[in-house]
């Protein structure tokens, strides 16, 4: 049978009609069905935060070891979960510290870009700090990224002011000193900048010129004053009540604002009660204490640590001491605020702790956290201490080069 | 009626341009093969230009991306550096298929995309991770069978290049001829083996600072094996 004339045409027409007038393959047609209830379900789940949860930072495989609370307290912890953390699924970003929303919903991990042996090829080496940094915001209940932000080079602490609107992040850019000094330029060249973001948005508010190579951050107790480490003998203290942003800087020495040091200020507690800033210095070994309003050095008190590396210690909540993890040999020096001088060292035996970088003491009081940043070819270890006895409780490894423990907890600060 | 317009409305009516009504997955799977997925008119791949679907290897094919058989159950994505299975989608939504807004978990779209990533996952049963083993740092490797390489060729590099030499088949305009490009390394990278150039961009593609939309290729993707007998097949 064939078909002609008067029957082709319309038929052809109707083809033509029914390609052209009909939505595109690719428009969704109306009447769907769907059977699956919730569509992309979110299957990964935080331990939940009524509870607590801690996590660790595992800055050489881009990860965080969550822990629920209870858990450490128990005769055996086990990680609740690894979760993968960062911007690219393929590379490593190196997570550096993190903040801590203050109701407990988010937490901010910036990302370092530098990570020993992170890639390499013809066009060039990577992880090693010549990209520019990010920060991620992450669900504290799902893990999943709800928003991230250029930073410059390097980011190196995280803060969050305390009603969780704005973050502040210091850039550790050694890059930086490195190729102005191989330049020739001037030490202004060398300033790093304080990163001012806003939380719900994740868009900078501020890049405020610091100092060299600025690291450790703390708050004043009334959240008004930014205080922050500076390997240039120095620290920087950013008033926060004036749109502007403005900087003082206070000098341990005569190296002061320039980098030719003594001392390297490299992280930061403040005393809950006193308001005193305690400064811990790489180079120098040793911890100055500075009293605020106006913040001044004072020389009175100084604490010369000898074998070793102070790192990041924290305060008990009435303030009568100053608990500070030193590298290297690893122990936990309790410290007497009034003079600056130790009451009691706790050895952390070499199986349980390589490398102690940072101290957390739990609500409770009792109990410690210290991180241990472990040989960084095996994982580190996440060290429970039991602050009044003296003695590690237990030791549970975490990730590769883990370097930052914080605790999570619905609604409180 | 005359009798231009009656057959007209009977196609119309007996085709339909709305069919009553259509499970989302078939929908979604028209997605799969669609390119316009993304809106950026310089996208030019779909989901099956990266992607098999069947539970076993297709004959003559070595997808870089691997089979998404079993996806929506899986524990996670990237060799478990995703754990979510819509971030996971955004990766290759963003960098690769270049959209400027990753997919949304309500939208229609990316809903119907859902509905067929689970019907090629029958079994509903959770499985692990499949592993995606970065090769970080680019080394030469020893050369192998050109006769294998050319099936390597064709199985995985052709889909976006497509031939070595002219190009022809291509998938679109910015996917480079190959055999050029590596003639330029001499000049852009002076002292270095072009190979190793070559070598580079397989196994990192668009990621460590390189650029492009290229993927990479995982160990598991591509053996050193199968691209020493590439690089053969290349010249190189
Ligand atoms: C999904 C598509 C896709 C596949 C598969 C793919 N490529 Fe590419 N490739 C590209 C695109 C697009 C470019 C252009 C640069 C870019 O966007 O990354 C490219 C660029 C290149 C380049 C040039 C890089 C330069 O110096 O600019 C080489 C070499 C290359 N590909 C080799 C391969 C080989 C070998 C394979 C198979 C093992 C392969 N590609 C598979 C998409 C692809």
């Amino acid at each position: 049978m064939t078909l002609r004339g008067a029957t082709l045409t319309p038929i052809l027409l109707a083809l033509l009609t029914l390609t052209t007038a009909c939505p595109r393959e690719l428009d969704a047609p109306p009447d769907l069905v769907f059977s699956e209830e919730p569509a992309w379900p979110v299957r990964t789940h935080l331990p939940p935060l009524e509870d607590g949860v801690v996590f660790v930072t595992n800055s050489m495989e881009d990860t965080v070891s969550v822990f629920a609370l209870p858990e450490l307290s128990g005769p055996a912890p086990r990680e609740a979960l690894r979760l993968p953390l960062g911007l690219s699924p393929v590379e490593l970003e190196g997570p550096h510290h993190a903040a801590v929303d203050p109701q407990g919903r988010f937490f901010y991990v910036p990302l370092s870009e530098n990570v020993p042996g992170a890639g390499s090829g013809p066009h060039g080496a990577h992880g090693t700090g010549t990209a520019d940094g990010a920060v991620v915001k992450v669900d504290a209940r799902t893990g999943l990224r709800l928003g991230s932000a250029r930073l410059d080079r390097s980011p190196g602490d995280i803060l969050v002011s305390p009603d969780g609107r704005t973050l502040y992040v210091s850039h550790y850019d050694l890059r930086r000193i490195q190729d102005v000094l191989h330049a020739g330029g001037p030490v202004e060249d060398m300033v790093s900048r304080l990163a001012v973001l806003d939380t719900e948005t994740m868009e900078r508010r501020a890049m405020v010129p610091l100092c060299p190579a600025a690291h450790g951050m703390a708050l004043s107790p009334d959240g008004t004053r930014l205080y922050v480490s500076c390997l240039s003998d120095e620290v920087a203290e950013v008033d926060l009540t004036q749109g502007s942003f403005p900087v003082r800087k206070v000098g341990l020495g005569p190296g002061a604002g320039t980098v030719t040091t003594q001392h390297e200020p490299y992280a930061l507690a403040v005393s809950p009660t006193t308001g005193e800033v305690w400064v811990s210095c790489q180079k120098g070994r040793d911890v100055h204490v500075l009293t605020p309003d106006p913040l001044t050095v004072d020389g009175s008190r100084r604490l010369t640590v000898g074998l070793g590396l102070p790192l990041f210690g924290e305060l008990t909540r009435d303030g009568s001491a100053l608990f500070l993890p030193i590298q290297a040999p690893d122990r936990v020096l309790e410290v007497d605020p009034a003079t600056a001088t130790v009451r009691r060292t706790i050895n952390l035996p070499h199986a349980a702790c390589t490398n102690a970088h940072q101290l957390r003491l739990l609500p409770t009081g009792t109990d410690a956290l210290v991180v241990c940043e472990g040989d960084r070819v095996t994982p580190g270890t996440l060290v429970v201490l039991d602050v009044a006895a003296g003695t590690v409780r237990r030791s549970v490894p975490v990730g590769l080069f883990p370097d930052y423990v914080g605790i999570l907890r619905e609604g409180t600060p | 009626m005359s009798t231009l317009r009656l057959p007209l409305l009977a196609a119309l009516v007996l085709s339909g341009c709305r069919p009553a009504s259509m499970a989302a997955a078939h929908h979604g799977e028209r997605l799969f093969h669609d390119a316009r997925l993304s809106s950026s008119s310089f996208n030019s791949y779909s989901c099956d230009t990266c992607h098999t679907t069947s539970p076993e290897p297709e004959a003559g094919r070595l997808p870089v991306g691997g089979t998404l058989h079993g996806v929506a159950f899986r524990d996670g994505f990237f060799g478990g550096a995703e754990t979510d299975l819509l971030e996971a989608v955004n990766v290759c939504f963003t960098r690769f298929m270049r959209s400027p807004d990753p997919l949304s978990r309500d939208g229609v779209q990316s809903r119907a995309l859902y509905e067929y990533l689970v019907r090629l996952s029958p079994s509903r049963e959770p499985a692990p991770a499949r592993p995606f083993t970065v090769v970080r740092q680019v080394a030469d490797m020893p050369r192998g069978d050109r006769a294998r390489g050319e099936e390597v060729w064709r199985a995985t590099c052709q889909v976006c290049h497509g031939d070595a030499q002219t190009g022809q088949g291509r998938i679109g305009e910015d996917a480079v001829v190959v055999s050029e490009t590596v003639q330029t390394y001499p000049t852009t990278f002076p002292g270095v083996a072009p190979a190793l150039v070559v070598v580079e961009k397989v196994r990192h593609g668009r990621f460590f600072g390189i650029g492009g939309t290229m993927p990479p290729y995982s160990r598991e993707a591509l053996s050193d094996e199968d691209l020493g007998a590439l690089l053969t097949f290349l010249g190189l």
